[in-house]
């Protein structure tokens, strides 16, 4: 009998979890929400660190996936049973699908950076997140970004909602000093004129090419990288935003207006995950991520024989280590189906 | 005016929109390498005048590039050229040049 | 609201009066989770406002501390900081140009009162229009004036920057007569004319 898996969750884990089973020869089941594949990958515009086009890593994931998928779109999951040895899953449309083994691929959020109100996100017009503004580069590549703007100058703000114990996580989100580095450098190749200041408290910037990034922004567009962490920003006069910090570097506090503040925001979990977690007894980390079987040896398996983990449910990663995870989760899949009767 | 026995106390805040950066752009464009600087304190940490003076290198031109230039000139004068910063940076900034330009904009601008 | 007499409009233009509020560290810094609205936009005061038709002003020094305290306030030697603080929020409403500051501290309405003077005499600078000043109330002075009391049954004539201003864009009556007299008429005498700040009746 043809060995069966559900993987819950279509995006970029999701995707290639599903396309790695479907080519050896198990039967994939993929349940996601939205109308769409792809998940937090239609989001951005130019992945780092080669800034190239987040299109072409949908069009490579689309690519594995084949007819031997079956894919529910637009489904949401009603209730998760687990009944000796199988998996079965009532979605809230009514269809019921069973399998042999399950994969949480459910992703991630992102910090809801209203909660940060000092910060002035969804009080003042000119401040947004950096998902906005991967919106905004997708959408108006020709534009004048500071159209309307009493100010050329961006601040880019790191650390929103990460390393943070008032926003109740304390981790750090990993990905988004890379992603403010990367936007400071594309607004620069938009708006030569513009004035970018980045402003964080440390950069983190540890994988291949990162640093080699933050070298460019520096030498190549004078980007400004100030030391301290945004404290407060209110409104001027003229809807420009002062900004509060301490330059840490020479130890004073320092104020300036900017026309447009971006805010990094972290990862956060997705409360789908928890709730389904919660359904099978799974175990969570401390920051709410999902816990594999061994931090070490076995990050795509859980502690529950058949369920098995993928991609940032396990806390923040890129899109190159999700790819490579999700093809792990595959391998563990199928090695586990093997011995299954 | 009148005095209470108090004084109103000076702004120590730096207030970027405030400040005049022609000195800066000046020694930017003389040594466009200290764009490079990370703030790592390499140099200050090894720095010769440092030890029996305040002279600190990489707070010095941090100011500058915020366009803080209180005291620039009687404590750039402490630096003796000896060029150990220049040798430990890790982003190759030409420290030496830096310090010679800050000597030439100070003059350029009569300070 | 019911039994307001009057609202916070100013009669002459017919726009309401632009209010900026000042809300003691001790309210809401202090016990964040007390405050009503919470820590960084506590809705106590701007509540009161906009009820009586008021206009609430954001100005970027609106969370900074007036500088009171006790420790600096009370040593002559640290009132130079504590007038500065003051002083940064002055500068930083001034452009907004707010016909009133609103508190609900005992100790901020007598900073933010008397330091006006105080800066008058030490810089020569006086904010708000025409060299009278932003007067500033507490929100029981506010709440009394709303109601229909006499400005100097609730001692208004004790306050530095004159009220006088307000009370005519309010349309509140008020005999200038009645100002220096206690009870029973005795009359209290006059203080002595600020160098700048300007003084109701102008003319002893």
């Amino acid at each position: 009998m043809t060995k069966s898996a559900i993987i819950i969750g279509g995006g970029t884990a999701g995707m290639e979890t599903a396309s790695r089973l479907a080519h050896l020869g198990i039967e994939v089941n993929l349940i996601e929400k939205q109308s769409q594949l792809g998940g937090h990958l239609n989001s951005w515009d130019r992945l780092f660190p080669n800034r190239r086009d987040s299109k072409e890593v949908h069009e490579y994931l689309e690519h594995g996936m084949n007819d031997a998928i079956f894919l529910h779109l637009n489904a949401e999951i009603d209730i998760l049973r687990h009944e000796s040895e199988r998996f079965i899953v009532k979605l809230k449309d009514g269809k019921e699908l069973n399998s042999d083994a399950l994969v949480i691929a459910t992703g991630y959020e992102v910090f809801d950076a209203g909660k940060k109100e000092e910060y002035g996100y969804g009080i003042y017009d000119h401040v947004i997140t950096s998902v906005e503004m991967e919106e905004i580069f997708r959408k108006y590549k020709q534009k004048n970004l500071f159209e309307g703007m009493a100010s050329k100058r961006v601040g880019i703000i790191h650390c929103v909602g990460s390393r943070d114990e008032k926003a109740g996580n304390i981790y750090c989100s990993k990905l988004c000093c890379v992603t403010g580095v990367k936007q400071a450098i594309e607004i620069k190749e938009l708006m030569p004129d513009a004035e970018v200041f980045c402003f964080y408290m440390d950069l983190r910037m540890f994988d291949r090419y990162f640093e080699e990034m933050y070298f460019e922004a520096q030498a190549k567009w004078g980007v400004q990288f100030i030391r301290g962490r945004l404290s407060e920003a209110s409104e001027n006069q003229d809807h420009t935003l002062l900004i509060k910090v301490e330059d840490t570097l020479t130890g004073l506090p320092l104020k300036m207006k900017v026309g447009l503040l971006i805010l990094l925001v972290g990862f956060v979990p997705n409360p789908e995950t928890r709730r389904l977690a919660a359904m099978l007894g799974l175990k969570e980390g401390d920051d709410r991520f999902l816990c594999p079987a061994d931090e070490h040896t076995l990050t795509n398996s859980t502690t529950i024989p058949g369920v098995f983990i993928a991609g940032t449910v396990k806390g923040p990663a890129g899109i190159a280590s999700t790819i490579a995870d999700a093809r792990a989760t595959a391998l563990q899949v199928a090695d586990y189906l093997k011995v299954q009767k | 005016m009148k005095s209470f026995g108090y004084t109103i106390s000076k702004d120590r805040q730096i207030n970027f929109d405030a400040n005049d950066f022609e000195i800066t752009r000046l020694i930017d464009a003389v040594e466009p390498s200290i764009m490079l600087c990370m703030g790592c304190g390499s140099c200050t940490g090894t720095c010769s005048a440092g030890h029996f003076t305040e002279f600190n290198i990489r707070r010095i031109h941090t100011l500058i590039q915020r366009g803080e230039f209180d005291h620039l000139k009687q404590e750039i004068m402490k630096c003796m050229l000896c060029g150990k910063c220049q040798l430990v940076c890790p982003r190759g900034v030409n420290l030496r040049n830096l310090i010679l330009s800050i000597h030439t904009a100070l003059e350029t601008f009569g300070i | 609201m019911e039994k307001g007499k009057y609202r916070l409009i100013n009669r002459n233009t017919g726009q309401s009066l632009r209010v900026v509020e000042h809300i003691g560290c001790h309210y809401s810094k202090m016990f964040p989770s007390k405050g009503i609205g919470g820590a960084e936009y506590p809705y106590v005061l701007t509540g009161m406002i906009e009820e009586w038709g008021g206009e609430v002003i954001d100005y970027p020094e609106r969370r900074h501390c007036c500088g009171f305290g006790f420790r600096q306030y009370l040593v002559q030697a640290n009132r130079g900081f504590s007038i500065s603080c003051s002083k940064k929020k002055f500068d930083s409403m001034e452009p907004y140009k707010p016909d009133m500051i609103l508190t609900n501290c005992p100790g901020c309405p007598m900073f933010l009162d008397r330091w006006q003077y105080a800066i008058s005499e030490m810089e020569g600078k006086t904010y708000g229009e025409n060299g009278f000043g932003i007067p500033v109330l507490t929100y029981e002075e506010l709440a009394g004036l709303i109601l229909g009391y006499d400005p100097w049954d609730l001692g208004f004539q004790v306050h530095q920057v004159p009220v006088e201003p307000l009370l005519e864009k309010i349309g509140i009556p008020y005999d200038p007569e009645k100002k220096f007299k206690g009870i029973n008429g005795q009359d209290l005498g006059r203080p002595e004319s600020p160098s700048f700040l300007k003084f109701y009746p102008e003319k002893a």
